[in-house]
């Protein structure tokens, strides 16, 4: 017997990776290096590419868009937090009086998914558009003279302004966050939150010291999948704001379809790649989510 | 005397429309270990809830002592839990566990919390498991924990929900005389609901068997088995031989087949003319056919052996009467084997007029599903 049929014999689990292997290998690391490759590359589509291992790309690539990753984290953080705040109580409603309901409410949840995402974000353009009822509301109320104080709109106007950019990723991330969070909150075994009522503390509390950490694994996943499409998304960027709300995914995609310009592309998708890593380990470290799992 | 701890005036809990507590009486004494034993859908857990504050009842009161704390919260009663399967925080360490209770009172400093949750581990026997997590201890230390959690709380009452219902049964046993050992030595009220007679007898002081929302009787472990006073108690805490007949008069009745049986006079006195006459398997006794007439005083009712099986310690035969009751009798197997009836053996059965209940309802013995 090979050594490969007895690794396989005694260990049945490794040849069910194999298909996740070869597609992780095919579609992710051969395109990676790739990326990787261009992103020190410098020349134009017609002469072509030559590799001169040019390092000083990403340090163009990201002083010249400073402005537009920061605005990219800030949007992306922004419409996490405020999916989390809608999310929250939402999965927890679910899952705790949802009874029988449950299922039925799960999918509306999920319901928008069955509309394409680009019909959705659409939408919304209509929704905020200048003369809706949403803005000319808004409008009466004074609540755009707010917003406008604070930077969120301008010009007495929803529609281009970064609450609408920030409006539309939250909204079609909400399922990202609703669906982990409402998993983790199920999964707690409500008589715990007898025994925390048992043992002295007041609702809140038990809320704070049982419900709270038992569903953190569902608020890690929930974050990390909204925050991390979110960053890289263009098209809420593109549909519902303007130049001034530009963000790294819609430079990115310019720089590719509209410029050519491959390898300042490459550098900037790396550069966001590599950025979102190193923010995903130090989440993971600060919320310690492997003591939970 | 002294207040009782725990007091339930007429409390009725309705559960859509099923009446899970019907109008239930019931006081606990300071410093005893009661135990509510009943079948499944008794009323006996959510009689537990209502003094632990989780189910708020339909009408009636429960009083702590003297205070009436019908609709106060769990977390403003002086009384804590030990829940079915634990109910122990997974996300944290046995100490925090321990520690739970005395921390949300903002009870003491550091050294004063540790000092507690030592004792605790202690008297659990459980010490150097402070850092553990919930998800490393067998079932057995998970309960004791959980009995440590509430148990640091000096409550007024310590309520017990199925506390062994998911050990083994050797554990099980063991646990028993763990938790009465606890119970003599921490001097809490204890409210133990169970639907294992065994157990109850066990570690009560005091059993209170319920069934339908009901108490059906209450009273220390020798008095409920020796004088049941309902077909449900007789037929729920062990075997019970029972058999119909008529007062003729004091202290007599006679069985419908005739046999004329003596039973204790006091028994008899609540003025009822038919009635069901009981004795426990284990008090009565075989003698051939024919022999034992000059038994004393003893009751005799005459048989055939339908079936003996050998269980060790003793031997089980059940016995048709005449007018088709099955007797059961255990004999212990004090003498040699070759002694014991066969099927088909005419017999007489024995038993002291003293031994006799009287069964004055006339309800159906539970079947065992309904004991189950």
């Amino acid at each position: 017997m090979s050594r490969v049929t007895r690794l396989f014999r005694s260990a049945p689990a490794y040849p069910l990776l194999l298909p996740g292997m070869v597609w992780l290998a095919i579609f992710f690391f051969v395109p990676m290096y790739y990326l990787l490759d261009m992103s020190l590359r410098t020349g134009n589509l017609l002469d072509g590419f030559n590799q001169v291992y040019r390092f000083a790309n990403y340090g163009d690539a990201i002083r010249e868009n400073k402005e537009q990753f920061i605005r990219s984290i800030i949007y992306a953080a922004s419409a996490t937090a405020l999916a989390f705040c809608i999310s929250y109580p939402l999965a927890y409603v679910i899952a705790f009086r949802g009874g029988r309901y449950k299922n039925f409410l799960l999918m509306l949840v999920i319901a928008p998914f069955f509309t394409n995402y680009l019909i959705r974000t659409l939408a919304w353009e209509t929704i905020l558009a200048d003369h809706g009822i949403v803005t000319s509301t808004f409008r009466s109320l004074g609540i755009l003279t707010a917003t406008d104080k604070l930077g969120f709109t301008s010009g007495q106007r929803l529609l281009a302004t970064p609450l609408a950019v920030v409006t539309g990723i939250t909204y079609n991330y909400l399922p990202f966050m609703t669906l982990p969070l409402y998993v983790s909150l199920e999964k707690i075994d409500k008589r715990l939150l007898e025994a925390a009522l048992d043992l002295y503390a007041n609702r809140p509390r038990a809320f704070m010291r049982v419900t709270l950490p038992l569903s953190l694994p569902g608020i890690f996943a929930g974050t990390l999948l909204t925050f991390i499409p979110a960053i890289g998304d263009y098209i809420n960027a593109y549909l519902l704001g303007s130049t001034q709300t530009t963000m790294i995914g819609n430079v990115i995609q310019s720089k590719f379809l509209t410029f050519n310009d491959y390898p300042s592309a490459a550098a900037l998708s790396f550069t966001l790649m590599a950025g979102i890593m190193v923010f995903v380990i130090i989440y993971a470290r600060i919320l310690g989510t492997e003591d939970l799992a | 005397m002294e207040q009782p701890d725990v007091r339930l005036e007429r409390v009725t809990k309705q559960f859509g429309d099923v009446k899970a507590v019907d109008d239930l009486s019931l006081s606990f004494d300071r410093g005893g270990f009661v135990a509510l034993l009943g079948p499944s859908g008794c009323g006996k857990t959510t009689t537990l809830r209502m003094i632990g504050g989780f189910e708020e009842p339909t009408a009636g009161t429960v009083y702590l002592g003297e205070q009436d704390v019908t609709g106060l919260p769990p977390y403003k009663r002086e009384v804590n839990t030990v829940f079915q399967n634990y109910a122990l925080f997974p996300h944290m360490t046995i100490f925090d566990n321990v520690a739970f209770g005395i921390r949300q009172r903002g009870g003491g400093s550091k050294h004063q919390i540790a000092q507690q949750v030592g004792e605790m581990l202690e008297l659990v026997q459980l010490a150097g498991f402070e850092r553990r997590k919930p998800t490393q201890l067998s079932g057995g230390q998970a309960q004791r924990v959980a009995l440590a959690r509430a148990l640091i709380n000096k409550p007024r009452v310590l309520l017990l929900d199925e506390p062994l219902g998911a050990l083994d049964l050797k554990l099980r046993k063991q646990m028993q005389i763990e938790l009465k050992r606890i119970q003599t030595e921490v001097n809490i009220t204890f409210i133990h609901v169970t639907h294992d007679q065994e157990e109850a007898m066990t570690m009560a002081d005091r059993i209170a068997v319920m069934n339908q929302g009901q108490v059906e009787q209450i009273g220390p472990p020798g008095e409920l088995y020796e004088q049941p006073r309902t077909a449900f108690v007789a037929g729920f805490l062990g075997v019970s031989n029972m058999v119909w007949a008529t007062v003729t008069g004091p202290g007599t009745v006679q069985l419908h087949e005739g046999t004329v049986a003596r039973v204790p006079q006091e028994s008899l006195e609540g003025g009822h003319k038919e009635l069901r006459i009981g004795v426990r398997p284990e008090k009565m006794r075989i003698v051939a056919n024919g022999s034992g007439d000059g038994a004393g005083d003893a009751n005799r009712l005459d048989g055939t052996v339908k079936d003996v099986s050998y269980i060790g310690v003793s031997t089980q035969y059940i016995i048709e009467t005449a007018a088709g009751d099955e007797l059961t009798v255990f004999a212990q197997n004090v003498g040699r084997s070759a002694e014991r009836a066969a099927p088909g053996q005419k017999v007489g059965v024995l038993w002291d007029p003293e031994h006799t209940f009287v069964i004055t309802d006339t309800r159906e013995v539970p079947t065992l599903e309904e004991q189950l």
